[in-house]
């Protein structure tokens, strides 16, 4: 990369690509579910998934008088097998940034889907990734090398409440239909 | 090159943005799963940073000490000159009104002369005059001195002056006319013409016909009357068909005839008139006045001497507050300058830095940090 970018964009590009990262898993383990788990999924969009697939296996029973008989048993096949299904626990994000020549910021930037979120403020930073300097030279920095280093430890968290709110909202509106 | 605090401020701030832009992500992801059978059912996943560490090389490239520009500091300076204003017209007022009571030219004033009303209105013009100060950063000498000067130049208009012209005196009164005083050598009052003069310029020339006509022996008197509630003896100056009443306090007149009284009166006059003393440098200590170059009618004007007790003591109180005045907003300035770093953070510069001059900062933001806290004291963000 060597068009400088915002800082904030380098620092929240990885933080957002994990959280996608996992909404992707997610969808896999939901279409897991739909393919594995039901027969006859249909497109309908209100999510009929047809019948849930079982699996039926017979075996010998001995009875109570002593004798024999052939039982059937169906098991939905859900239960029966792993379903593929991972979340990120904990990520840790290091990256090296050369900065460039800061600039001053007139107004917040149109294209921020934040809106009033990047208020404005006196210097814009911006900076391209870089390779890190070697701790054991006395060299300077040059050009090529960082000048910043950035150690993100992220974590799982539970959700706002404003959020929670909001699916509760979703899924009372989705029953009363 | 930029400030250290502005490089810091920015970078935390990029560093929110970046915690929203995974929000934004989250949010997105809650919205499509809320939509989907399976998904609605499983975690949304959102993340919250537990630890954040950046560390960042800079050159430092200078100090900087500027006026710190903020409201507090701007407020400051507002109240200081202020008070400044309404304690020097107060301080001017009471100068003037010392002066004014000990010096019967001015005893038309009055002895409340001015008025608190008076002071207000010079608070204000000096508050007006001095607002260029209330920004920081402003050159304050050279404002002052412009104030200064400002006010200087105001103060003929708003300090009355007595103009005096041959053995008479045009003086101010505190309705706002003038009046006419036949005055000794010494400034002392002999008479006085009992007629109102809406601009001293009617009462000088009252002054020069009665000086030129009791200096040339045409002027005589007569009408004497007493009034005993002002306790002055009062007659007429008659100059042809013109004529000019006047009074004297009583107990000048004393066991007089009041006829010989105001015809000694006139022929003493006419006496000091014709034979002025004169004011020599060396008895008073005082230089003669130079004429004013731009001044209209010189030659009349040289025979008009301005009395300026009151504008000078005026003056001389600006002078001495001025003074503080500088001393006192130095020191406010003082006390809200702030000291910052101009950094270089671009890693082309420091390149060419050398390398004991590269200095490192480094901050650690923790997962409290990006934590807001709802009404019932929860965090509500994370």
């Amino acid at each position: 990369m060597i068009t400088p970018r915002y800082i904030s964009e380098l620092l929240g590009a990885p933080m957002a690509a994990i959280v996608q990262a996992e909404g992707i898993a997610a969808r896999a383990t939901a279409n897991f579910i739909k393919e594995v788990g039901f027969t006859g999924v249909s497109d309908n969009i209100d999510g009929d998934y047809g019948t849930i697939r079982n699996v039926t296996f017979s075996y010998e029973r001995i009875k109570a008088d002593g004798n024999t008989e052939i039982a059937k048993l169906s098991v939905p096949l859900l239960t029966i097998i792993p379903i593929p299904s991972i979340q990120v626990a904990e990520a840790e994000i290091e990256f090296d940034l050369a900065m460039t020549q800061p600039e001053s910021s007139p107004a917040p930037k149109e294209n921020s889907k934040l809106g009033n979120l990047s208020s404005h403020r006196g210097l814009q930073l911006k900076a391209i990734f870089a390779k890190k300097p070697n701790p054991s030279s006395n060299l300077p920095v040059t050009s090529a090398t960082s000048n910043m280093n950035v150690k993100i430890r992220l974590a799982q968290s539970e959700l706002a409440v404003g959020m929670v709110q909001l699916l509760n909202i979703l899924d009372s509106a989705n029953k009363e239909k | 090159m930029s400030q250290l605090n502005q490089i810091i401020a920015s970078l935390l701030s990029d560093i929110n943005e970046a915690k929203a832009k995974a929000d934004e992500a989250s949010r997105n992801l809650a919205l499509t799963y809320s939509s989907d059978d399976v998904l609605q059912f499983f975690p949304v996943p959102k993340i919250g940073i537990q630890n954040l560490e950046v560390e960042l090389k800079y050159a430092i490239e200078g100090v900087e000490e500027k006026p710190f520009q903020s409201s507090q500091s701007k407020e400051r300076l507002e109240n200081y000159v202020k008070n400044f204003s309404a304690e020097t017209a107060r301080e001017i007022r009471s100068e003037i009104t010392k002066v004014a009571s000990k010096n019967d030219l001015y005893k038309s004033l009055g002895g409340n002369y001015p008025d608190e009303n008076w002071e207000g209105n010079v608070s204000k013009l000096i508050s007006t005059q001095l607002e260029s100060l209330t920004n920081p950063g402003n050159d304050v000498s050279k404002n002052i001195q412009n104030a200064k000067k400002s006010l200087e130049g105001d103060f003929p208009q708003i300090i009355p002056t007595v103009m005096k012209s041959a053995g008479f005196a045009v003086v101010p009164t505190a309705k706002g006319s003038f009046e006419l005083l036949g005055i000794s050598d010494n400034d002392e009052v002999d008479f006085k013409v009992t007629k109102d003069y809406r601009t001293n310029q009617e009462a000088l020339t009252d002054a020069k016909q009665l000086s030129s006509s009791i200096a040339s022996n045409k002027a005589s008197v007569s009408d004497f009357k007493k009034d005993s509630v002002t306790k002055s003896d009062l007659a007429s100056i008659k100059i042809g068909n013109f004529q000019l009443p006047i009074e004297v306090e009583s107990k000048k007149v004393g066991s007089s005839q009041p006829k010989a009284f105001f015809e000694t009166l006139v022929t003493n006059k006419a006496i000091s008139i014709k034979n002025p003393t004169v004011k020599q440098p060396w008895v008073i200590g005082r230089p003669t006045p130079k004429p004013k170059p731009n001044s209209p009618n010189t030659s009349d004007r040289a025979e008009v001497e301005e009395d300026e007790s009151l504008r000078e003591i005026a003056n001389e109180v600006l002078k001495k507050r001025m003074i503080q005045l500088e001393a006192g907003i130095g020191k406010i300035a003082e006390e809200t300058k702030s000291t910052s770093l101009r950094v270089a953070v671009d890693s082309e510069k420091l390149s060419k830095v050398k390398p004991e001059n590269v200095m490192t900062i480094k901050f650690t933001l923790n997962s409290q940090d990006f934590t807001m806290m709802d009404d019932n004291s929860k965090p509500s963000i994370l």
